[in-house]
């Protein structure tokens, strides 16, 4: 199996660490959404409420997978410098890592863009994933796939959002909706982390908002409601 | 013509109608309150027995239903589940 083309970026001294502390706050932000919509799910036993709950599950492996790979390598590399051995290894085990967090977050968003494709029957659904799965196996350019697939499926989350807006003018659902937008916006600024380190910065303070929209929503639903008995 | 009710409202009305009767109601006045058919009615009465959110009781030749803290724990739950449902587009 190839290992990603691009698996080793190093951020500049001054955010070394801080981008596992942000990947650290985005694993709880996700499992508190993955929580709650496993508990809604429980409840209602609505098909929409379960793929939210397995794409976030994924999606805050995929995070904390991250940020603990992040936070190894560059412990290691502020300790010991970066020789060539410290380099060898710290860099198959970083793009290990990385890969996971490619593949998980990818699958987990695949998820989330079924509740917005209105339920594709059974075959579609795995004919899909095992697509995803394969393209990210086969492909040479493995980060380049992982950030035109998951622009796709954040595109097509986002329209859902627009649609479902409109429909009922819930500020809520545009709170979400803006949340996936910052959220592809911060995929999209990810893709020139290569260039310069400001849109390595810059992509995680986008996510960063991304996540805390869906947050503040979280909690809007949650303890809003259970303070007033109406709907946020 | 009314819009069919979601299987969550169904549930939702059928705990509140015992809950709204002092935690206490016969199968015919729940049949009268829940305004569904005698069939539905008692389906929807099995699988929210034998899912723990009421329970049958007697008292001489009384039938009674009333809520489990299950049962009650979900009508608590129910605005949350429903704004939540609602508010990430997930219904």
């Amino acid at each position: 199996m190839a290992l990603p083309d691009k698996y080793l970026f190093l951020p500049d001294y001054w955010f070394f660490g801080l981008d596992s502390i942000f990947e650290f706050t985005f694993f709880l932000i996700t499992l508190a959404i993955c929580f709650k919509a496993y508990k809604v799910y429980k409840l209602s036993h609505n098909h929409n409420a379960k793929y939210f709950w397995y794409g976030f599950s994924l999606i805050s492996l995929s995070y904390f997978i991250k940020s603990l790979t992040n936070l190894s390598a560059h412990s290691v590399i502020r300790g010991h410098g970066f020789t060539p051995a410290v380099a060898k290894d710290t860099l198959l085990y970083f793009a290990w890592g990385y890969y996971a967090y490619l593949i998980l977050i990818m699958i987990g968003l695949l998820f989330i863009s079924f509740i917005a494709l209105q339920n594709p029957n059974r075959r579609t659904r795995y004919l899909v994933a095992l697509l995803v799965i394969a393209l990210s196996f086969q492909s040479y350019h493995k980060v380049l796939n992982y950030y035109v697939t998951t622009t796709i499926f954040l595109l097509i989350i986002c329209y859902h959002y627009l649609k479902s807006y409109q429909a009922k003018k819930s500020k809520n659902t545009l709170l979400v909706g803006a949340g996936f937008g910052c959220l592809l916006l911060g995929h999209l600024t990810f893709a020139l982390m290569e260039t310069h380190i400001l849109y390595y910065v810059t992509g995680h303070l986008l996510e960063l908002l991304a996540y805390l929209m869906l947050l503040m929503n979280l909690l809007m639903v949650t303890w809003y409601t259970k303070k007033h008995g109406k709907k946020a | 013509m009314a819009k069919k009710r979601e299987r969550l409202q169904v549930i939702h009305d059928i705990l509140r109608v015992i809950r709204d009767n002092r935690n206490k109601v016969k199968p015919t006045h729940l049949l009268y309150k829940s305004n569904l058919s005698h069939q539905m009615m008692k389906d929807y009465l099995n699988e929210l027995q034998e899912k723990g959110f009421i329970e049958q009781t007697k008292e001489g030749n009384n039938k009674f239903f009333m809520l489990t803290d299950k049962g009650f724990n979900y009508l608590n739950e129910y605005q949350v589940v429903t704004s939540f449902l609602e508010s990430f587009g997930l219904e």
